[in-house]
């Protein structure tokens, strides 16, 4: 049986992979990353010119543990050479990181529209600009979470391994589960929306994506916007849970912990299940307008 | 094993169709980049003892190398199978290099550099042949680029790590660089610098030039990143000066290749 304060802890940490897994949905929904990226790149060769962000740096996974090292070796750096407290050191472990994750972003989404060139497609400079923030910014509340995880376990549980190398792990872990959990909400829902229920689009119709959005023309925080009711909470407490269980064992003992988890899945099940059903019948299907009735051609 | 692998070639694509040349335009020849690549990786790793910021800039033309020969492989059409190829490339890497730093017990750093790069050429080949001969995949420059590609992962970790330790000795790597975890953002800053670049261009207007000027761009993130983790000032002015001058050169290519670059827009509908 473990004691009251790992309980704590790992209640703690289940929190902080809470907070992670949503900012990381958040901030690949921004991006386009992973996968509805390939959709995005398609798109150009089907003529269908957008204005998404289309950052394609690796697979989420990896990228994230680029931000967790980064983050956690400067945040380590400066703790040990430079004796700051672990908050001041997480703070400037992830602005640094923001600003690497800032030049990866642009260069990736500069780099894929100015290959689109042979389609026509113009690369949007507003589109750069106007993204990179809310990508920094969620990515930066994402990391600063990974952080505080690796230095929970280093410091307070103990854990052999040194702290770069535990943020690059949960680094690693909250992209998988962000790219897991996270891409169902964002890829043909969103990118297929004027298809029935975006489901089950067929190899022909790839790269025809959703162009118009609620109001003007489409951009990646759009996504955004739909994701953070459902995707992002639901990644969060995805990664949360994982967090969670892994004490469980300790708590109800292993076929207890066993059957906590199934019927915590069970529930999941069953209420996205429902959510579905009643957005289905509330909201209908995708209603067609011209371009013309929601912005002004120039 | 043996029947594993016969399996496994038993039940992959079949191999009567033939393998086509894919001809990739380049405005560099490889060897160019090879040679580059190679001498300055060497020379950095051997130079360690006299400043970190010589491993650190020196690593810039081997990323620089492993971009391109993961260029030419993707340039059959791998498209989501870019990131991988990189991280292939710094798994074979970062064994065959943290051999190499072993080795320094019982020989010089420039030799112990050399073996550790013709050790990662090996892991390359085979893991090249691996994949044309079992898992058949139909790409003729496989092998090559395999060889290529953990090669240089191999000598900019290298490069990184001693940058980081300060010099290229056992003693200095493992109390600086492995002891501390530090290899963990190495190994990724490596493996992102050389996938990054063509996967970044990934499109039918790619260009060499603009995917180098990228590469040279994330080598220097390697760089600051190497600055960063040493909290080394010189590293860290060097590579924002590197990182300075090749995203500019990204921008101009960029500006260049693109159909058009504009501040703001309604998008039209394609032809």
């Amino acid at each position: 049986m473990v004691g009251l304060t790992e309980i704590g802890l790992t209640a703690a940490m289940g929190a902080l992979a809470t907070i992670a897994g949503a900012f990381e949905d958040a901030e690949s929904d921004v991006g386009s990353q992973s996968n509805p990226n390939s959709q995005v790149q398609l798109a150009p060769q089907m003529m269908n010119f957008h204005r998404y962000f289309n950052k394609a740096i690796s697979g989420e996974p990896v990228s994230y543990m680029m931000y967790g090292a980064v983050a956690g070796t400067v945040t380590w750096v400066m703790m040990t050479k430079f004796g700051l407290p672990f908050l001041a050191a997480a703070a400037i472990g992830v602005g640094v990181n923001a600003l690497i994750h800032m030049a990866f972003s642009t260069t990736a989404h500069l780099g894929r529209i100015a290959s689109a060139a042979e389609f026509g497609h113009p690369i949007y400079l507003d589109v750069v600009l106007s993204h990179l923030g809310p990508i920094a910014g969620f990515g930066g509340i994402a990391t600063f979470a990974i952080i505080s995880l690796a230095y929970l376990q280093w410091s307070a549980l103990k854990h052999p391994f040194p702290l770069p190398l535990l943020a690059a792990l949960w680094g690693v872990t909250v992209g998988a589960i962000g790219s897991s959990t996270g891409d169902v909400h964002y890829g043909a829902e969103r990118l297929y929306q004027h298809y029935p229920f975006g489901g089950g689009v067929p190899v022909a119709a790839h790269g025809n994506i959703t162009r118009k959005a609620e109001t003007g023309i489409r951009n990646s925080m759009d996504s955004v916007y739909f994701c953070a009711k459902f995707g992002c909470p639901l990644t969060g407490l995805c990664f949360g849970l994982v967090v969670f269980f892994s004490t469980w064992a300790g708590l109800f003992g292993q076929w207890g912990a066993v059957i906590a988890m199934l019927l915590v899945t069970l529930g999941c099940l069953i209420v996205s299940n429902r959510i579905e059903k009643w957005a289905r019948e509330n909201y209908g299907t995708y209603e067609d307008v011209e371009l013309d009735e929601i912005c002004d051609a120039v | 094993m043996l029947a594993r692998t016969l399996l496994l070639s038993a039940v992959a694509p079949g191999g009567e169709e033939e393998e086509e040349e894919v001809e990739v335009a380049v405005a560099i020849p490889p060897w160019k980049l090879i040679l580059a690549g190679v001498a300055s990786g060497i020379v950095g790793i051997s130079l360690a003892w006299v400043h970190p910021v010589i491993p650190a800039i020196a690593a810039i033309p081997v990323i620089m190398w492993g971009a391109d020969a993961v260029r030419r492989v993707a340039g059959y059409g791998l498209g989501t199978g870019v990131p991988s190829i990189g991280y292939m490339g710094l798994g074979g890497g970062s064994v065959a290099a943290l051999l190499a730093v072993a080795m320094t017990n019982v020989t010089y750093a420039p030799i112990a550099a050399a073996v550790g790069t013709v050790l990662g050429a090996a892991i390359g080949a085979l893991l090249g042949v691996l994949d044309r001969r079992v898992i058949k995949m139909k790409i003729p420059v496989m092998e090559r680029c395999s060889t290529e590609i953990v090669a240089a992962g191999t000598l900019a970790l290298m490069c990184l790590m001693a940058a980081v330790a300060g010099d290229f000795t056992w003693s200095a790597v493992y109390s600086r660089v492995i002891r501390t975890g530090i290899i963990a953002v190495l190994w990724v800053a490596c493996a992102l610098s050389l996938l990054h670049p063509y996967n970044a261009c990934l499109g039918p207007s790619e260009t060499q030039e603009r995917t180098l000027s990228l590469a040279a761009e994330c080598g220097s993130i390697s760089a600051i990143v190497a600055g960063l983790a040493s909290a080394n000032p010189i590293v860290l002015i060097a590579g924002g000066i590197a990182w300075l001058i090749s995203f500019w050169k990204f921008w101009v290519y960029t500006k260049r290749d693109a159909a058009d670059v504009v501040w703001t827009g309604v998008v039209p509908k394609g032809e």
